[in-house]
């Protein structure tokens, strides 16, 4: 399984690089590849490639602001979950997002 | 990487504070809003800013936004506007948990304070500023600090962290 997202954060430089390390990191742990691109203060970090979202399953949007280049993910479902609880459980928000998408993927089948 | 000469003067935008000076232990507050006026009347000491009571606003704001509070008793609470003259980490440790909005469990005793500038200050300077908040998500990190029990040690610690020379 495949995840890209971005995150963003009001001050863009907090819980923007923190939420994307978690989640990264959540993501070795349950054994799926999590790729996170960051919109702060220092531009576009870890920018996503093309290949990244042309594999990717879904996208987590981890922003309550206006995000840079959602166009690039027209093509996959995106899911909306919030900065801070990816700060501090991203474990619990990326497994409920995968088991979401594969109940739905199921029943769309 | 880090200077005393803040004390006195405005901060430049090419220098960074972190300092035995930016770190305060044991201090007595016991409201939200002790702990940003406390925020104000430090980095104004600091030299970081020159109008507290405007940055405290600020900071206010921020916390509105987006909770700053964690886990385990630490808190994050951040600015990044034009009172500020220079990226600054501040430690600020109370002596009793603070009603905060957390995360997770129960009140914040350990703010770490990120304050970044509007203008340009410096991809280095600014990746360090990250590199702290990026630290936090460590238990490792937070159990240490929590077990410090003077400045020096803590900006020796904070210093080590952030691999600064």
């Amino acid at each position: 399984m495949n995840i890209v997202g971005i995150t963003s954060c009001p001050s863009g430089f907090a819980h923007t690089p923190m939420a994307a390390k978690a989640l990264e990191k959540a993501g070795k742990e349950l054994g799926v590849k999590v790729r996170i691109e960051q919109q702060g203060i220092m531009g576009r970090v870890n920018e996503l490639t093309e290949e990244e979202i042309n594999a990717a399953d879904f996208m987590l949007l981890v922003s309550n602001q206006k995000v840079e280049g959602m166009e690039r993910f027209k093509h996959i479902p995106i899911i909306h979950v919030d900065i801070n609880q990816c700060v501090t459980a991203a474990d619990k928000v990326l497994s409920k997002c995968i088991k979401a998408f594969e109940i739905k993927k199921a029943t769309n089948a | 990487m880090c200077s005393d000469k803040h004390v006195d003067s405005l901060a430049s935008s090419d220098s960074f504070m972190l300092s035995e000076k930016s770190i305060f232990l044991n201090v007595n507050l016991r409201t939200q809003d002790e702990v940003f006026d406390f925020i104000g009347r430090a980095a104004q000491s600091l030299g970081v800013t020159s109008n507290e009571k405007m940055l405290v606003k600020e900071l206010k704001k921020r916390e509105e936004d987006l909770s700053t509070g964690l886990m385990d008793g630490f808190a994050i609470p951040h600015a990044k506007c034009d009172l500020v003259s220079c990226p600054t980490i501040i430690y600020i440790r109370a002596k009793e948990p603070v009603t905060w909005k957390m995360q997770e469990g129960e009140g914040a005793q350990h703010f770490f304070t990120l304050l970044v500038p509007n203008k340009d200050a410096g991809k280095v300077h600014l990746e360090m500023i990250s590199k702290i908040a990026v630290c936090l998500l460590e238990q490792k990190f937070r159990d240490e600090i929590s077990h410090i029990s003077n400045t020096h040690d803590m900006f020796l610690y904070l210093k080590q962290s952030l691999n600064m020379e």
